[in-house]
């Protein structure tokens, strides 16, 4: 897999890093991104399946727990890191968005 | 309610076409239950609004026993989201949903290119790339052939039949293969730039694949129906008895093993391993007994035997008697072979005796029509191609003699002069006589054959 893949994070890549700041599993995960973002971002089972084989060969996250085939992951430090990288780069966005429209108006 | 079999000729990557088509069978009452390579099996039902997704897993095989652990895990994901799995193929994998909006299955295109791209290269490339290398080393070995007796293979329908249809499978596969990967690189930029993946059917490129494999067969059974003209039934039922008994070994051993749980990589070592073997003993099984039951020998003109010897009694334009007068020998075998191509026309004729002391002459010619002057070109320079490992030289004589465009003689090198051998190559303005007689023919013999083969109708 390219690493510059994971160079930014998509809105789905953003919000499953996020519900797995605690301990999820997969099911979970799906509903707690649409509860989160009121229906704007749903997670299909198909891509929720690949990101999470993905962020684990990755070494964002990590499976904790595998009960009657569900399996459980937790975020990792480097997810962590990675979560906050993009959360920072957004934030830069909003700024300068607002400085340029404040100048703009 | 019964269960009915269609036939579903779709390339393995059409996922989005399988999605249209299985839902259009729902709606008339027919919904998927199982899936194989052509045959799909759907259950008769009341008409019903179902929605399909096809999607891929790297992990599916043919040869797995149940569904991976990891593939459970992935239906669980689909069953909380409304999709119930519904069969798998290889790594394709067909999903159903009764709910009137389902969630999308796949909800990042450029995750779900890579996941399908994932599982191309290990199966759809592999086998396309497989076939490739079979039929390229089939053309090479035909190519080798046409290369080393180019008059018969031009004159031989079956050959014809095999270099197009090695020609075409070439063609057809490198085409799929192209096209895979411009649709793959095409969907690539889409989805890098945040579109959607680039919608690979159109109704042209199906009309384009339905065309071919009618060709295809088409090719195939007129190669059947050729063979069985010209073969024995015994050969034929060898043939086409294989592709059934091989297709019933792997997939019966495949079947078998699953249902004795055996480990997929178990299963894949055994059952192929099990087909090479099948396809050697049917191999030896041909070698033994095609000569043992006289399979190989055309069975459909009338002969007697002297011996093991078969005696033809066909009609021949030129005979012995012509040239020679009367023979008194009565185990004389004439035999007429002809063999129409869009290329060549060919006559064969032969007058031959069994094997004995003081045999009578015997007497052996070709006449060939070539359909185009470059098959005339190539028909010649093969008919006066000296090889290396005979000291039989070439002579070009008069073409007044037989009133040709060119002639030439055969003859060896002999202490006392030239040992002209009585073969010759007459070419003419639109045929090409190879004639073969025991000795060179005197003036009188030349005006006989002239008679005989050039009066216009040489034909029996």
């Amino acid at each position: 897999m390219p690493r510059e893949k994971y160079q930014t994070l998509t809105e789905q890549m953003f919000y499953i890093l996020l519900c797995l700041q605690s301990e999820c599993c997969g099911v979970d995960i799906m509903k707690m991104v649409s509860e989160m973002t009121e229906q704007r971002v749903t997670v299909g089972p198909g891509t929720l399946y690949t990101l999470l084989d993905n962020f684990v060969s990755q070494g964002f996250i990590t499976l904790t727990n595998i009960e009657n085939r569900k399996k459980s992951y937790i975020i990792t430090d480097k997810g962590r890191e990675m979560l906050r990288k993009e959360y920072t780069r957004l934030h830069k966005l909003t700024e300068d968005y607002e400085r340029f429209m404040k100048k703009v108006i | 309610m019964k269960n009915t079999k269609r036939l579903m000729l779709m390339n393995y990557n059409y996922y989005k076409e399988i999605e249209k088509k299985l839902e259009l069978y729902a709606k008339k009452g027919l919904v998927l239950e199982k899936m194989g390579p052509y045959f799909w099996t759907f259950k008769k039902t009341e008409p019903q609004n179902l929605k399909y997704t096809v999607t891929y897993f790297a992990e599916g095989s043919v040869f797995n026993p149940h569904p991976t652990d990891n593939q459970q895990t992935y239906f669980d994901y689909a069953k909380a989201a409304g999709w119930d799995f519904v069969c798998e193929y290889n790594q394709m994998q067909i999903f159903c949903s009764s709910l009137e909006n389902p969630p999308e299955f796949e909800t990042d295109e450029k995750e779900k290119l890579e996941n399908i791209h994932k599982c191309m290269k290990k199966s759809f490339v592999i086998s396309q790339l497989l076939m490739l290398l079979v039929f390229a080393l089939n053309l090479f070995l035909r190519l080798n052939s046409l290369k080393r007796n180019p008059t018969d293979f031009l004159s031989s329908n079956i050959d014809l039949a095999a270099l197009l249809m090695f020609i075409s499978i070439i063609l057809y596969s490198s085409y799929t293969l192209i096209n895979y990967f411009m649709w793959y690189n095409k969907s690539k930029k889409s989805v890098d730039m945040g579109g959607f993946i680039i919608e690979n059917f159109s109704k042209t490129r199906r009309y384009f694949e339905i065309g071919y494999l009618i060709f295809l067969f088409s090719l195939i059974g007129y190669m059947f129906i050729h063979l069985s003209t010209n073969t024995a039934f015994g050969i034929i039922a060898l043939s086409v008895a294989q592709l059934p008994l091989f297709a019933l070994v792997f997939w019966g051993s495949i079947t078998l093993l699953k249902r004795r749980k055996f480990s997929a990589n178990a299963n894949k070592i055994i059952s192929t391993s099990l087909l090479i073997l099948t396809g050697v003993l049917y191999l030896g099984f041909m070698f033994y007994s095609i000569p043992r039951f006289s399979f190989s020998e055309r069975s459909n003109k009338p002969y007697t035997t002297v011996g093991e010897y078969r005696l033809y009694s066909d009609k021949i334009p030129l005979t012995c008697e012509d040239l020679y007068g009367h023979i008194d020998f009565e185990y004389y075998s004439y035999e007429a072979d002809e063999e129409n191509t869009p290329l060549l026309h060919r006559n064969h004729y032969s007058q031959t005796s069994p094997p004995m002391k003081n045999a009578p002459p015997e007497l052996e010619y070709s006449i060939y029509e070539p359909k185009f002057e470059f098959v005339k070109n190539i028909v010649v320079s093969d008919l006066t191609k000296l090889n290396d490992w005979s000291d039989r030289k070439l002579e070009t004589l008069d073409n007044a003699v037989f009133s040709t465009e060119k002639a030439y003689a055969f003859y060896y090198e002999e202490a006392n002069g030239k040992l002209f051998s009585g073969e010759y190559i007459l070419v003419f303005t639109d045929k090409i006589i190879h004639i073969d007689a025991e000795t060179p023919f005197t003036d009188e013999q030349i005006e006989i054959v002239k008679s005989k083969l050039l009066s216009g109708n040489s034909k029996v």
